[in-house]
């Protein structure tokens, strides 16, 4: 099908797309259109007013300090994935961008697009929820900060008001003595996955486990983040072992099933792919 | 209803700017079949998942059918139209497929034509996991793949010994 009609308003600034959401009745952001468009060609969203961001020179920016890695709202998943700068600060990001999609959609799509999409099956919204990241907004009441716990309520569903636009994402690098992994199951490369986990895990002096948590996809209406503090403190991963991890795990998830997989088989999935990714933290 | 707006957008398709009048709901797609007349792109999923709508903008391969005209002024946009050279001589992924039997009906094949060539344009001598991975976004519900796989090594061969 096509879009319903709306009307194209190019934004020339951040000030100026937040004064156009102000205004403008029913209006919403455009920036790669990867997953606005599909909803619109299917008129699952049809929006009186588009405002597009993707232009924006001020918002194509990727920033890497001492402790963190911003991602302004224009820049593509290709932009991220290509970025050394980002690959060496939090290669977690990198290893992430490469499950989404296909080149083809990454090209155009951007990663703070995937956050306010609020896709629970999206890997962006896991990665920041595991690492506690934040979304910084602009509106023409002014700005803020949303934590990663406050930015998802639902399926598609972001805590962002109708009149703010993100301007960038947050991504706290990883400590000393922290590794992270992200592993998923998807029917094919590319596709949106069954099930999969992200994990972070920080280890004391003696190389056991500090803290350990992960981020799972596709088992609730937002992404479900999981610790494993109880488990694996004061212990190594491989003495607690698969067996021990999977059975906290199936107990702690409650998937639905859908048509790719029943709730049981995704629980399955999930367990075995927190347990994966914990013991790639190994 | 009020009668829709119309905007002036200005495509660069193969190194010609052409200027249509048409609504900002356009598809890139559309512009090009419809406006343009360019019925060499293929539509036929509208949301981003076969791939036989793949064109290239600035060099990299972007689904049209998920970007709309009036968000692309100005860009360079090259589809399959504009692969061979103007005397009719076959660009390498097209003298590829053609030689490898890379296409049945030929319905997916301008998305992959327009996804390998990007490919090759990146990467002359790619590997047979890059080359999978290339296409692994495009669907065809003829040949299998190995052809199409064989054909875009075969391209990159091509485009090899042309440049010596
Ligand atoms: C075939 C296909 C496969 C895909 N596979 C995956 C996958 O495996 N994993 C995955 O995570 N994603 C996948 N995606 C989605 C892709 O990652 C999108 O790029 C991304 O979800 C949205 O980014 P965008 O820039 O395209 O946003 P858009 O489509 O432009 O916007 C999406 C929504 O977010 C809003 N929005 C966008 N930017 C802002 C902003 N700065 N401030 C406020 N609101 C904003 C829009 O108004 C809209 O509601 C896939 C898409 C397709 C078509
Ligand atoms: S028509 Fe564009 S991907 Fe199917
Ligand atoms: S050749 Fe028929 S779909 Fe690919």
């Amino acid at each position: 099908m096509k879009p319903s009609p709306f009307s194209y308003h190019p934004a020339a600034s951040v000030d100026e797309a937040a004064q156009f959401l102000s205004e403008l009745e029913d209006a919403k952001i455009l920036a790669g259109g990867q997953s606005l468009i599909p909803l619109m060609n299917f008129r699952l969203a049809s929006p009186t007013h588009l405002i597009d961001i993707s232009g924006l020179a001020e918002l194509s920016e990727i920033k890497v300090s001492e402790s963190e890695v911003e991602i302004g709202a224009s820049v593509t998943h290709s932009q991220v994935l290509q970025s050394e700068q980002v690959g060496s600060a939090l290669p977690l990001l990198v290893e992430a961008e490469r499950l989404i999609a296909h080149e083809v959609i990454r090209n155009r799509g951007t990663l703070c697009g995937s956050l306010a999409h609020a896709d629970p099956a999206g890997e962006m919204t896991a990665v920041i929820t595991v690492l506690n990241g934040r979304v910084n907004t602009a509106s023409v009441s002014g700005g803020r900060t949303i934590e990663a716990a406050d930015l998802f309520e639902g399926p598609l569903q972001s805590s962002l008001r109708e009149d703010e636009l993100i301007v960038s994402a947050t991504f706290p690098k990883l400590g000393p003595r922290t590794v992270s992994s992200f592993r998923e199951v998807a029917r094919r490369h590319g596709d949106y996955a069954v099930a999969g986990a992200v994990s972070v895990v920080e280890y004391d002096n003696d190389d056991q486990v500090h803290s350990a948590r992960a981020a799972f996809l596709s088992v609730g209406p937002v992404p479900t983040l999981v610790s494993f503090d109880d488990l694996l403190r004061g212990n190594r991963i491989e003495d607690v072992g698969h067996n021990e991890v999977y059975n906290f795990l199936s107990s702690q998830l409650e998937p639905h099933g859908d048509l790719q997989a029943s709730a049981d088989y995704r629980r399955h999935l999930s367990a075995e792919m927190g347990w994966a990714s914990l013991e790639a933290c190994i | 209803m009020n009668t829709e707006e119309s905007y002036e957008i200005r495509l660069k398709v193969n190194g010609e700017t052409q200027q249509i009048t048409a609504p900002a709901r356009r598809l890139l797609s559309d512009a090009l079949r419809g406006e343009l007349g360019l019925t060499g792109t293929h539509v036929g999923c509208e949301h981003g998942v076969c791939g036989c709508c793949t064109v290239l903008v600035d060099g990299a391969p972007v689904r049209s059918c998920l970007t709309f005209a009036i968000a692309v002024q100005d860009r360079e946009i090259r589809t399959v139209e504009g692969l061979a050279a103007d005397d009719g001589e076959l660009h390498p992924v097209q003298e590829a497929f053609k030689e490898c039997h890379g296409l049945q009906c030929g319905f997916c094949t301008p998305g992959f034509l327009m996804t390998a060539c990007a490919l090759i344009e990146q990467n002359d001598d790619p590997t047979e996991e890059e080359i999978t991975e290339a296409i692994a976004g495009n669907l065809c519900r003829c040949t299998g793949y190995q052809n199409i796989r064989a054909a875009v090594g075969y391209a990159a061969e091509i485009a090899r010994s042309d440049k010596t």
